[in-house]
């Protein structure tokens, strides 16, 4: 019996190794700062002659070189912040060291707890595209330029009427989820920053930035995580009458095309966000707002637009600048607090805005005001307090970054300057595009830029050597108008995290401003 | 006894079963499958036919179609005790029989590969060129989320990727006809984590990338990528008969290696939402509140006739081939089919032995490989 017994203690398989195994006693440095990897380190320990795999935070280390009681490495990209397991085998056995290495990150931390992910981003973007349009030149002596380039013609979008776009997303993970809020945006990724004051050169062929991962968490089918803000219909008017002057000091075909705005008005959608139809606003205040005739009671939500219309109305466009959940009575609407309320979706696994009709406008995440967390699953409601955001990103220079028709020669200085703020981290990346590739995920990167900027500077100068990497991108397009060859962007965005401690871990809330914009690099003289 | 005599009032019919087996040729039989450590692939789809979706790679819905396109999509997983069905199965294309001239029918969506546990190889795959530029399949996960009593999965890859081939700046993407060498880093996984790891480099395996599938004809028209007009919205329609009541004849430029032919046969499916056709994508019609390929669904393989096809250049398919698979499908589950022609380089690299989660040594070698060249194209069910 005692035999039979002793046989449950044996495993199935034979230890991997019998030896003597290495040791690690120091890792020097014990930290370093940014996401992007690169820096040698230095291990110290014994029995290390015969390293050859070296792992830290679960990422593979180039070995440089080792001997009895040391190995030198280079730190890995994007291990992700925090406390990371050194970890070196040789052919004896492994060591590793616990948390062996501390990988300082943009506001770390704000996102150690971090268990419930929240995203609300702004993006901000041109109208149209200016564009490279060789066949124009044919004829014409260009000989003293180094490329004739044309800002207007044939109106190619580049983001539409709406001038960008607003988004709500959030996840709820199992376990601590550290990163995640940074990257449900999209833009601006939290995890491919160089220190603060740094570039990183993405070269063609370089494997990509490692998505973060995520291990879902339980959910209930009635969760909400919101993120709100008390409701202004008068400033959300006023948000539409901002953006009707954004467009008559930003585009040149306002004017010459006879333009005109239209007077605010609104779409009405049923609890099945179905369309029930439009009524002509009078005036807004508070979470009120008065239209010019009765509206119908079954409404549940709206959108806040206006119509733009062209060429005396030969074309017309609805543009869509809000959202809001609302009760009407006649001519009264009466509406919900501003921003998102993500509702669990079990189809796609994320936290969705409950918007009207599927959609947010820009007015939805104002700026410049107190927003609420709560929390709401079974029945049970958590008010989780209040956090600051959210802090507009207003670009100072260059100016013409919004008419979609910027040149930059890259072998020149250039920077980036914006009214500073408080924002965790501001992110610049310029980033290359081949549009002729046929690529399954839409876009084939070739290049990348990423510059990570300390916010209250409000400024970024780019070194002429970083910069010059860059491929030129004309931003060219065939007779027909289509895209051609290589292609230019330049996102800047303003990250604002912040943690809010709930029952289950922390919610953290990234409050993502981003401006887009295409931009024409040429080598210049 | 009354019971017993109303039952031969029941009317009766002859019905076409036949013994399981009759008529199987011995080569059509597959042979037992080996035990293998894991498996490898890579694969380049072109899709030269009207109507189809991402769903043929198993990873993703139909809609929006992606008939005239190419891409690349790599996968791999390893796992430990070794297991037949890295052998008998595949995430790009089940394999053919392993005699060329035979083929074998087989019913129902087609399994995957498994084992008790996932191995952990470094955080990357890749395929080295002789220039030194790689192909990489990216861990999934990049990094093990915490707790790590969560790390049992491992894979690679699973994600497309677009075809680059000579471009002034980026590195290939896609090899015809020459070998590549294949590299893991290998790692250890946390120390909480259920899954195993190679914890040494993989060094001296090499794979061959097949030569490029040329000049594919059937029965003398192009097997092509088809050229629509959406601003006129006209469509190309890149569409083939299929042997069902008479033979049909695929022809293209042999290079001297095998190739795979799959006929597969689609089920029905939906994708989004929908009020009206025009909510829809381009080739899917509203039915039900949900958008329906009327082509069938990509994703939905009700059953396949995988045939090995010796390189001559020349194969004809005949109604015969396809009656099994025929007898074992209800015809009203029946909504479209598509045909894969293929030229698969197949093998198998040994790898470093297995550190089991508990510290053990397990031998999990060979893991298989495969780098298949693939054109997908439309076929008619009668």
């Amino acid at each position: 019996m005692l035999l039979l017994l002793a046989a449950c203690g044996k495993g199935p398989y034979a230890p991997y190794w019998t030896g003597e195994g290495p040791t690690l006693t120091v890792v020097d440095p014990a930290a370093v700062d940014g996401l992007l990897g690169g820096q040698e380190l230095l291990i110290t320990g014994t029995g290390l002659s015969t390293t050859r795999t070296v792992v830290i935070g679960q990422r593979n280390a180039e070995v440089l070189g080792a001997t009895d009681s040391t190995v030198t490495v280079v730190v890995p990209q994007q291990v992700g912040p925090g406390d990371k397991d050194v970890v070196v085998v040789t052919d004896e056995g492994f060591a590793r060291a616990d948390g062996g290495l501390t990988v300082q990150g943009p506001a770390q931390a704000d996102q150690v707890d971090e268990s419930i992910s929240v995203s609300l981003s702004r993006i901000d973007c041109p109208i149209d595209v200016g564009y490279y349009a060789p066949f124009w030149n044919e004829g014409l002596d260009t000989a003293d330029t180094a490329y004739a380039w044309w800002p207007y013609g044939e109106d190619l979008y580049w983001c539409g009427l709406e001038a960008g776009y607003v988004d709500a997303y959030g996840q709820i993970s199992l376990g601590a989820n550290t990163g995640f809020a940074g990257e449900l945006a999209y833009v601006g990724s939290l995890w491919s920053l160089p220190a603060v004051g740094e570039t990183h050169f993405r070269a063609p062929g370089d494997r990509p930035v490692p998505v973060v991962p995520f291990v879902y968490g339980p959910v209930a089918p009635d969760e909400t995580v919101s993120v709100t803000t008390a409701r202004d219909f008068g400033r959300d008017l006023e948000a539409q009458g901002d953006f009707q002057e954004h467009i008559e000091e930003h585009y040149y075909w306002y004017e010459e095309a006879h333009s005109d705005h239209g007077a605010p008005y609104v779409s009405f959608f049923d609890a099945q966000e179905t369309w029930l139809g439009d009524v002509d606003v009078v005036s807004g205040s508070g979470d009120t707002l008065s239209l010019a005739s009765a509206g119908p009671e079954e409404a549940t939500g709206l959108w806040l637009g206006f119509t733009e219309s062209e060429g005396d109305g030969a074309f017309t466009e609805d543009l869509v600048t809000g959202s809001a959940r609302v009760s009407v009575t006649g001519t009264t609407v009466t509406g919900d607090p501003s921003g998102a309320v993500l509702r669990y979706d079990d189809w796609s696994g994320y936290l969705l805005a409950d918007a009207p009709g599927y959609y947010m406008g820009k007015s939805d995440l104002p700026d410049g005001t107190d927003w609420n967390v709560s929390r709401s699953r079974l029945g049970e409601f958590e008010d989780l307090g209040a956090v600051d955001g959210f802090e507009e990103l207003v670009i100072s220079f260059p100016a013409n970054l919004m008419t979609g028709t910027m040149q930059i020669a890259t072998s020149t200085q250039f920077f980036i300057e914006w009214e500073p703020g408080e924002g965790d981290a501001v992110v610049i990346e310029f980033i290359v595009y081949d549009v002729d590739i046929d690529d399954p995920n839409y876009l084939t990167e070739v290049a990348r830029l990423t510059a990570h900027a300390d916010d209250a500077a409000g400024r970024f100068d780019f070194d002429p050597e970083d910069f010059s990497q860059l491929p030129e991108a004309l931003n060219e397009v065939d007779q027909d108008y289509n895209q051609i060859g290589y292609w230019a962007e330049v996102t800047i965005t303003r990250h604002q995290l912040t943690a809010v401690p709930s029952s289950e871990g922390d919610v953290v809330v990234d409050f993502v401003h981003a401006v887009n914009a295409p931009v024409s690099l040429y080598a210049g003289p | 006894m009354l019971l017993f005599l109303i039952s031969c009032l029941r009317p009766t019919d002859d019905y076409t079963v036949q013994l399981m087996g009759r008529g199987t040729e011995l080569d059509n039989v597959l042979p037992a499958p080996e035990p293998y450590g894991g498996a490898i692939e890579y694969a380049r789809f072109r899709i030269n036919g009207h109507n189809i979706g991402l769903g043929i790679t198993g990873l993703y819905g139909d809609s929006p179609r992606v008939d005239g396109t190419s891409f690349t999509l790599g996968s791999a997983t390893f796992g430990y005790p070794p297991d037949p069905s890295y052998d008998r199965t595949s995430a790009v294309l089940m394999p053919g029989p392993p005699t060329a001239g035979s083929c074998v029918t087989r019913v129902g969506a087609p399994g995957w590969a498994a084992a008790s546990e996932y191995v952990d190889v470094g955080d990357h795959i890749a395929f080295v060129q002789q220039d030194g530029s790689r192909i990489v399949l990216e861990r999934s996960p990049s990094i093990h989320p915490r707790p790590a009593g969560e790390s049992w999965y491992v894979s690679y890859g699973e994600n497309l990727g677009p075809v680059v081939r000579d471009h002034p700046d980026l590195p290939d993407t896609w090899l015809s006809g020459v070998s590549a060498e294949l590299t893991f880093p290998g790692t250890i996984s946390p120390a909480d984590a259920t899954v195993g790891s190679i914890p040494y480099p993989l060094q001296d395996a090499d794979v061959a990338f097949p030569t490029e599938l040329a000049g594919l004809q059937i029965d003398g028209d192009d097997v092509r990528p088809p050229q629509h007009d959406w601003y006129y919205d006209i469509e190309d329609p890149v569409r083939f008969p299929g042997p069902w009541v008479g033979p049909s004849t695929l022809t293209w430029e042999p290079a001297g290696e095998d190739l795979t032919v799959q006929f597969r046969l689609l089920g029905w499916g939906v994708e989004e939402e929908c009020f009206e056709t025009s909510d829809c994508e381009s080739g899917f019609t509203c039915e039900d509140g949900s958008c329906t390929n009327p082509d069938g669904a990509q994703w939905n393989t009700l059953g396949s006739v995988t045939c090995t096809v010796e390189d001559t250049g020349e194969w004809t398919m005949t109604p015969e081939m396809l009656q099994s698979l025929r007898d074992n499908t209800r015809p009203f589950e029946v909504a479209g089919a598509v045909l894969v022609v293929a030229r698969v380089s197949e093998g198998a690299v040994d790898v470093p032995d297995v550190l089991t989660w508990s510290g053990g040594r397990v031998p999990i070698s060979p893991v298989r490989t495969r780098v298949a060249e693939m054109v997908v194209t439309r076929v008619e069910v009668q």
